[in-house]
């Protein structure tokens, strides 16, 4: 079940995209690529918090909402003050989206490995 | 387990992150598209696909400059072969005498002193001889002669298309002048022919004239 949605949201997602006639502004592409990266940091998180039962709609939403408009903000500043900001950004999504994946796929383990032994 | 409302929420967000990741894409890869390899390896398949492209342009570009020499010279052909024909036409109006003609030419006067009338053999031998030296344009007394033209000798009148033609007979020439005077002069040509009947024969070269048509 929990594939089958990510899967399907995956693939209307990227149908919807290729039917829709717009394109992103090739000015706002880098920090669109940012805000893509937070707001994939924030699926993840999503995904780990929901794994721990600690997950919390509200607070998912705004950081799924402001992570990714503060990233893409940091990206154009940088761009602004001649500092490459988005690189921070880029480390520190892509840290903690690896981080969030080995907590993750420590927890399924052990769930695996615990429905395992009770069988 | 994750539950349903929380699944939704992901499920949505993701969603939505895949919609702007795809519209992304889209930008980036007609970026790619156009500023062509950002590797090696595409760099130097880029630069093979050029270099056979740049053999079929160079290919195409000879077949093209070929046909256009070809075509340049079928034009000129053409060209030249109605400058050809207009010449022949405007030469053969002449002839006919459909047109007035201007330019230098000979005058010939003939003259009996006795006021004999000159044969009409005489004057078809002078008009022979005239066509024959390249004569364009051709008049008798300010009359145009033509391939129709006909003479008749009559026993007091030399008649020209039935129009009476008098002494002095003066002959109008447009056409190579030194090619009509030489034949005119040559060993028993007119000239001289004219001078054994004691027929004065005046010719005179570097005339302007202006023939009228066959009409006027």
């Amino acid at each position: 079940m929990l594939p089958l949605v990510f899967i399907f949201s995956i693939l209307f997602g990227v149908a919807i995209g290729f039917i829709i006639p717009w394109q992103i502004p090739l000015v706002l592409s880098k920090y669109v690529s940012v805000a893509i990266l937070a707001a994939l940091d924030s699926l993840i998180g999503g995904l780990k918090a929901s794994l721990d039962n600690t997950f919390n709609s509200k607070i998912f939403l705004s950081g799924f909402l402001l992570n990714a408009l503060l990233a893409g903000f940091f990206a154009y500043l940088g761009d602004m003050l001649g500092l490459d900001l988005y690189l921070a950004a880029v480390v520190v999504f892509g840290t903690r989206i690896f981080q969030n994946i080995a907590i993750m796929r420590r927890m399924l383990l052990m769930n695996f490995n615990k429905k395992k032994e009770e069988r | 387990m994750i539950s349903k409302p929380n699944l939704t929420f992901i499920a949505l967000c993701l969603f939505i992150t895949t919609i702007f990741t795809v519209m992304l894409f889209k930008t980036r890869e007609s970026i790619y598209r156009e500023v062509g390899p950002t590797t090696t390896q595409e760099a130097v398949s880029y630069l093979k696909e050029l270099n056979i492209k740049k053999e079929e342009l160079h290919k195409e570009k000879e077949s093209l400059e070929l046909r256009k020499r070809q075509l340049s010279a079928a034009y000129v052909e053409k060209g030249e072969f109605i400058d050809l024909v207009n010449n022949e036409i405007n030469k053969l109006e002449g002839y006919l005498g459909y047109k007035r003609v201007s330019g230098l030419g000979i005058k010939i006067v003939l003259e009996s002193p006795e006021g004999y009338i000159v044969s009409v053999e005489t004057i078809l031998d002078l008009i022979n001889d005239l066509w024959s030296s390249g004569a364009v344009a051709i008049t008798i007394n300010e009359k145009r002669v033509t391939w129709e033209t006909y003479f008749e000798l009559t026993e007091e009148d030399l008649l020209m298309n039935e129009m009476e033609i008098n002494q002095p007979y003066l002959i109008e020439v447009i056409g190579p002048e030194d090619v009509i005077r030489g034949t005119m002069y040559m060993p028993g040509g007119f000239v001289e022919k004219m001078q054994l009947r004691g027929i004065n024969v005046e010719i005179t070269k570097n005339v302007p004239l202006d023939l009228p048509s066959r009409g006027d």
